[in-house]
């Protein structure tokens, strides 16, 4: 499964099927048939058939189509300081047609919006229009999958970290929480052309970011090495800190509380080579890869060079540190080049690689130990079912007695330094249903910090009953207290398949417990086990955070200023619940793995007690979020019944039926409409003086019949005007004020749709569209990069996958993973299908 | 996915080939003739400084009714009634510059400070020309501890250090104040000590000692990894190297000039210094310092005043001489500063306040932008009047300085011809201030640029589209009656 995205080996198959998509082309001279095959494609239910009809696009290009480009386009758009770096002379043959896809798309939507020519150039004539995107919609998809020429995985590319990256991967590697943006003030890199702030291409890195490294270093080291004001620091985050260098140095816990603690090598080694130690353990995991001896030499130099300064141990070594937290290695990824023979133009990633590209992807943070083992092992690139064994994930079952509700999730966090503990001394078990049975090889543990003790003859066990009221199988027993502040692990002798696994509380235990983990067998490759383990692993709420929240601009909720005179209940708290729904609503849909269908339309989502009653919906008790069954009669469900993206689409005082329009092409449809004309007024309140009052409505027709916005507005208002039942900040009205709602609207086919409900059925039925974007959103944020001509293929097969997954969270992230472009790498310079796209990336 | 074609090369399109990394040397040959002159005449160096607002203007309220001596001031610019003869009003310039797939607010940042005939994104990431604070800095940053400063809590791009490489700003004052004064104590240089006394050597410390094992090690480690990368990935390690170059540089000038600000301490210039009081709290996340400074006028203005201040000491500690403070925010609230209509909202007033022809726009609304611009006014003449009290030994950091008092658009509808333009102070008494002059037919404002450049000593011919943007003319690319 692993190898599917991978073009076909055996050279005769790709041969055959090229010399099929020739006789495809040469018998039906057609370019219908194309259509027809490219409106499947969109219906996902194709999958890698190479059915393009590349030949026949070409032959019509060169008689009619050229000579239209030439004489309607060519004044701006020829060779000679071509417009918008748009050059028609430059295409002519069969490749470079099929280059320009991405050009033809973008020819279609200005065609279709009457946006080119411009207003003051001369006119196409209906029929050269008609020919053109007769021609253009075939062409914009003509692609032969099949093909190895086809086939490319994009630039190689350097990513510096974004700043979540960054942020994150410092959480990672010292085991404390660290914002650079607090700290020093580095600025977001999600904004304005980077939508999630991680596109290669736009993390640039002048000297006043090279210097907030440096100043970030200083703050990061100063955190681990019990340098700060301890007043200006969590208190948590100060233990945490204290946790991980004596970890680092190898001191025994609570040894570390204060600055002036001395702290040598441990006994018996000499302080050089002890600080060899720590770099060769820090380094790789710093750096992401295997380090060479001579890598660590020549940090030691830095150790050295304290050493002479006259520094304390502890100095020499942090001095070290610094230098590997400033380090190209670090503040960049960086894939090696060259192919392993040095001849193909293509090479796979290898398994330190793609771990890389797995744990910035779904977690935009470093590798963890395990991916790094397996890395390591060079077992991540196994094809074939996979024999390791990982950390399982399941539903939270047990006797429902600790402190608090949530107490019990604290055992399965992945933070050591929460605990689970209980109100009773003994009695309490907690565990997991793990869907189904599976074969257990292992427990990992973590016992409540100063007081490991009470693990001590704590049991885990497994069982086929929910309540382990039979088959109770003995996995695995604590003989001896695990180590404060340590984790503890224990092979089960015999291991076999279990679908319910708990932890049974000893005597005297009071529940206390920090982490659990059960850890068994997955089917799949160890690829698709991982991805599966990485997404349920609480750092995935990356994606939400860096993906969804940029992607559905539910960051701008921050910006929504409704005014206060017509809002008052959008309180502070109301605007974060806002938030929060919606990023609640994608993340659980990661957590239990739903379908991404729900978000266009759900019989659920998450509300905490404000937002109910904002959304004046039945009560809910709390602050945290809750799911909530939705009424048929709610007007909520999916996220264009959320107040979140209804406001952040609203202007101060009123709705805005086209932004509101805007947002659904463009985030949903990933369609957006080109930005207004250059001088283009906004709605003319008092333009018509004297005249008898309009609606609103009115108000905005006459703004849309002017040509020159038409275009746009035809296709964004109406899907806004649906939307009408909701006000600025998303709550459910029937009138505005005392006129009554126009809810109706005609698209530019002639679709007629009135209401919400309308608008729903209208979405249902582009659901293909909304997943095409989706993929393609997802894909973008993956890579790293805008997608290109040559990503159509992978991005059909994900699209394919994810029909089949039956649209499930993990069916897209796993054939993302999965895809050519995530498992291979341009290996050599620009070469065969590569070297086209060099020009734009100069 | 188009690929370059044989276009005429022009001085962009080296640049923007070559990258920056091989423009430092040529940088080196265009040292202003002023800075190489400066030990032998006991003058501060001139200063530049643009205090940037958002929102454009009301023109009506801003331009003075008749070209030549400055009467009475109209009432946006009423504050700076006192300091009128510190002023050189500029009317009737214009952006010619087009752009791509942007749309109006990234129209007018992107072209604002750079002037570039064309601006757009490419790759994700905005692509217009260099800026003039950072051509400025390029060539005057190297005598300073920090090239240049980008203050406040700025969502627009306004500068950049070449056609794709942007400058971020600093919203958080106390860093810009930590980042001003790391390693080193502000002090008031003594201008004319300085003349007669020759830098001493140089002395290192043991932390400068490790700070440069450290970039050392680093520097090796990019040569290292650049040789093994292909020559397309090669361009992500000459920019790291290039700034991790320039840290190295304040290392070495915190080593070399370390003695030179220690003399100072002990008989320091004539001016009293004075540090800001309210800098917010050590690790205080950014949203912390925004969201009260948008919803509460009174905290705004105090924070502009803040970084008003930080710009000030910039200025008279030489900390740098290219100081760019991008002043106010369209997400704002103004209670209390509009008076007038329902809505405080200072976009929304924006947009409803413009129009195509001011006669279509709501007059109550142009009435709320008119009181919001008075008010930057009045936080702008504060910050002058403190220059003005700053003695540098016989003449003002005013006198010393060249400040631009402007806004990203002409108006709050995306305007891009009549923008208000004034400098204030005297460039080091190259400028004669007092007047206003007007280009009736609009002129580019590049040719503000190129006549800022020359009166901070920097010749240039051009910049921008100068010389080729559409209000050209035949300006040749200054503005005739300038230097008055």
């Amino acid at each position: 499964v692993l190898l599917s995205a991978e073009p076909s080996s055996n050279p005769a198959h790709g041969a055959r099927r090229a010399a099929h998509a020739l006789a495809l082309g040469g018998r039906a001279a057609s370019l219908f048939l194309a259509v027809a095959c490219c409106s499947l494609l969109l219906n996902g239910a194709r999958s890698n058939s190479a059915t393009a009809d590349e030949p026949a696009v070409a032959a019509v290009f060169g008689g009619e189509i050229k000579p239209i480009l030439t004489a309607k386009c060519g004044a701006c758009h020829g060779a000679d300081d071509p417009s918008g770096r748009v050059d028609f002379s430059r295409i002519g043959d069969q490749p470079s047609i099929l280059r320009s896809r991405k050009l033809w798309r973008k020819a279609i939507a200005q065609l279709e919006a009457g946006t080119m020519p411009p207003q003051d150039e001369e006119p196409l004539t209906p029929d050269e229009r008609n020919r053109l995107l007769a021609w253009l919609r075939p062409a914009a998809a003509a692609v032969d999958c099949a093909n190895p020429a086809n086939r490319d995985p994009g630039p190689a590319l350097v990513r510096r970290l974004s700043l979540a990256e960054y942020n994150n991967t410092v959480r990672d590697l010292f085991g404390f929480e660290f914002n650079a943006a607090d700290a020093v003030g580095m600025s977001d890199d999600a904004g304005a052309g980077n939508s999630f702030g991680n596109l290669a291409a736009a993390l640039a890195m002048p000297p006043t970011l090279v210097d907030k490294y440096f100043a970030a270093a200083d703050k990061v080291l100063d955190r681990l090495f019990c340098a700060e004001l301890s007043s200006s620091i969590d208190g948590n985050i100060e233990e945490r800190a204290r946790i991980a260098r004596e970890t680092m140095f190898g001191v025994k816990s609570r040894a570390w509380s204060k600055p002036d603690a001395a702290v040598g090598p441990p006994e018996g080694v000499a302080p050089r080579e002890a600080a060899r130690q720590i770099a060769r353990q820090f380094v790789r995991r710093a750096w992401r890869r295997s380090v060479e001896s001579d890598e660590i030499e020549q940090l030691l130099k830095l150790y050295d060079l304290a050493d002479r300064n006259g520094e304390s141990y502890p100095r020499c070594v942090r001095l070290m540190l610094k230098g590997v937290l400033v380090s190209p290695n670090f503040l960049f990824r960086i894939e090696a080049d060259g192919a392993p023979d040095g001849s193909q133009p293509v090479r796979r990633v290898d398994d330190h690689e793609l771990a890389v590209r797995l744990s910035y992807f779904i977690w935009s943070s470093m590798p963890d130990d395990q991916l790094i083992e397996l890395a390591d092992q060079r077992l991540l690139t196994a094809p074939g079912p996979s024999n390791v064994a990982v950390k399982l994930s399941g539903k939270l079952i047990g006797v429902p007695n600790g402190n608090s509700p949530s107490s019990a999730e604290r055992a399965f966090d992945g933070d050591s330094w929460t605990v689970y503990e209980s109100n009773v001394s003994e009695g309490s078990w907690l565990g997991l249903d793990l869907g189904e049975p599976r074969v257990i090889k292992r427990v990992r543990y973590a016992g409540r910090p100063g007081d490991p003790r009470r693990m001590l003859n704590g049991k885990f066990q497994g069982s086929s009953t929910a309540d382990f009221s039979a088959d109770v199988v003995e996995l695995a027993s604590v003989d001896q207290p695990p180590e404060n502040e340590r984790y503890g692990a224990l092979d089960v002798s015999a291991p076999q398949a279990v679908r319910y696994v708990r932890y049974l509380v000893p005597k005297e235990g009071w529940g206390n417990v920090a982490e659990l983990e059960f850890w068994g067998l997955t089917p799949g490759t160890v690829l698709e086990q991982q991805v599966k383990r990485m997404l349920s692993d609480l750092k995935s709420r990356a994606l939400t955070e860096n993906f969804a929240a940029n992607w559905l601009q539910i960051r701008n909720v921050a910006l929504a200023r409704p005014s206060t005179e017509f809002f008052p209940d959008y309180t502070p708290d109301v605007r974060k619940a806002l938030y929060d729904e919606t990023a609640t609503f994608f993340d659980k849909l990661r957590e239990e793995d739903r379908s991404l269908l729900e978000m266009l339309d759900a019989d659920y989502t998450y509300l905490n007690e404000e937002l109910a009653k904002f959304y004046k919906l039945p009560a809910v008790s709390g602050k945290e979020m809750r799911r909530v069954s939705l009424a048929p009669d709610s007007h909520r469900g999916g996220l264009l019944g959320m107040g979140s993206i209804l406001s952040l689409t609203s202007h101060t005082s009123r709705t805005s039926p086209t932004l509101r329009g805007k947002w659904i092409l463009d985030v949903l449809f990933g369609a957006p409409p080109p930005p207004p004309p250059a001088g283009v007024s906004v709605l003319k309140d008092e333009a018509e003086k004297g005249k008898e009052p309009q609606t609103f409505r009115e108000k905005m027709s006459r703004h849309s019949a002017d040509p020159a916005c038409a275009a746009c507005h035809t296709k964004m208002d109406p899907l806004g005007y649906a939307l009408e039942n909701y006000n600025a900040v998303g709550i459910w009205r029937e009138a505005d004020g005392a006129r009554p709602l126009d809810t109706s609207g005609e698209l530019p086919g002639g679709e007629k749709i009135n209401g919400a409900g309308q608008l729903k059925e209208l979405i249902h039925k582009r659901q293909d569209q909304f997943v095409t974007n989706l993929a393609e959103q997802m894909l973008v944020y993956a890579l790293g990069r805008e997608l290109d001509y040559y990503d159509d293929c992978p991005l059909d097969e994900i699209k394919g996958s994810l029909v089949r997954g039956e649209y499930r969270f993990s069916a897209l992230v796993m054939a993302i993973t999965a895809s050519y472009p995530f498992q291979q790498r341009r290996a050599a310079e620009a070469t065969g299908a590569s070297a086209v796209i060099s020009g734009s990336n100069p | 996915m188009m690929s370059f074609t044989s276009r005429p090369i022009s001085r962009r399109t080296v640049l923007r080939g070559a990258g920056a990394l091989l423009a430092l040397p040529l940088l080196e040959a265009m040292t202003p003739r002023r800075a190489l002159g400066a030990a032998a005449a006991a003058q501060p160096p001139v200063r530049m400084g643009i205090f940037s607002v958002t929102g454009g203007t009301v023109i009506e309220s801003w331009k003075p009714e008749t070209a030549g001596p400055l009467a009475k001031l109209p009432s946006i610019l009423r504050s700076l009634e006192p300091l009128k003869d510190e002023l050189l009003v500029v009317s009737g310039l214009a952006q010619g510059g087009r752009s791509d797939g942007l749309n109006g607010h990234e129209h007018c940042a992107y072209l604002h400070l750079t002037c570039a005939e064309t601006a757009k994104r490419e790759g994700g990431k905005p692509f217009a020309d260099i800026s003039v604070d950072q051509f400025a800095a390029q060539r005057l940053g190297k005598d300073t501890f920090l090239p240049s400063l980008e203050l406040g809590l700025n969502n627009n791009q306004y500068s950049f250090r070449s056609p794709n490489v942007t400058v971020p700003f600093e919203g958080n004052p106390r860093l810009v104040f930590e980042r001003m004064f790391r390693s080193r104590k502000p002090v008031v240089p003594n201008w004319s000590r300085r003349a007669t006394t020759p830098a001493p050597a140089a002395v290192a410390d043991s932390q400068s000692n490790g700070e440069r094992g450290v970039i050392d090690l680093v520097l090796d480690q990019a040569h290292g990894l650049r040789r093994k990368l292909g020559t397309a990935d090669q361009y992500k390690l000459d920019e790291y190297l290039e700034s991790v170059h320039s840290v190295e540089q304040r290392i070495a000038f915190v080593e070399t000039r370390h003695r030179q600000e220690v003399l100072d301490l002990a008989a320091p210039g004539p001016s009293q210094l004075r540090l800001p009081a309210n800098l917010p709290a050590e690790g205080i996340p950014i949203w912390k310092i925004a969201q009260p400074i948008n919803d509460d006028p009174e905290k705004h203005a105090d924070y502009i005043r803040l970084l008003a201040e930080l710009m000030v000491l910039a200025f008279q500690t030489d900390t740098t001489r290219v100081v760019t403070l991008a002043a106010g925010s369209d997400e704002s609230l103004f209670p209390g500063v509009v008076t007038v209509g329902y809505e405080r909202h200072c976009h929304t007033i924006e947009h409803q306040g413009n129009a195509g022809r001011p006669e279509d726009a709501d007059p109550i609304a142009r009435e709320a932008c008119r009181q919001i611009h008075a008010w930057y006014t009045q936080l702008f003449a504060e910050m002058l009047t403190r220059m003005k009290q700053i003695d540098e030994g016989g003449s003002s950091l005013l006198d010393n300085s060249l400040i631009l008092y402007t806004s990203y658009m002409s108006n709050g509808g995306h305007g891009l011809e009549d923008y208000p333009a004034l400098l204030a102070g005297r460039a080091g008494g190259a400028l004669k201030p007092g007047r206003h002059l007007v280009y009736d037919k609009q002129a580019p404002f590049a040719n503000l640029y190129v006549e800022m450049l020359n009166l901070m000593g920097l010749e240039t011919r051009s910049f921008g589209d100068a010389l080729t943007s559409r209000f050209a003319g035949s300006y040749n690319g200054r503005l005739p009656g300038m230097l008055g």
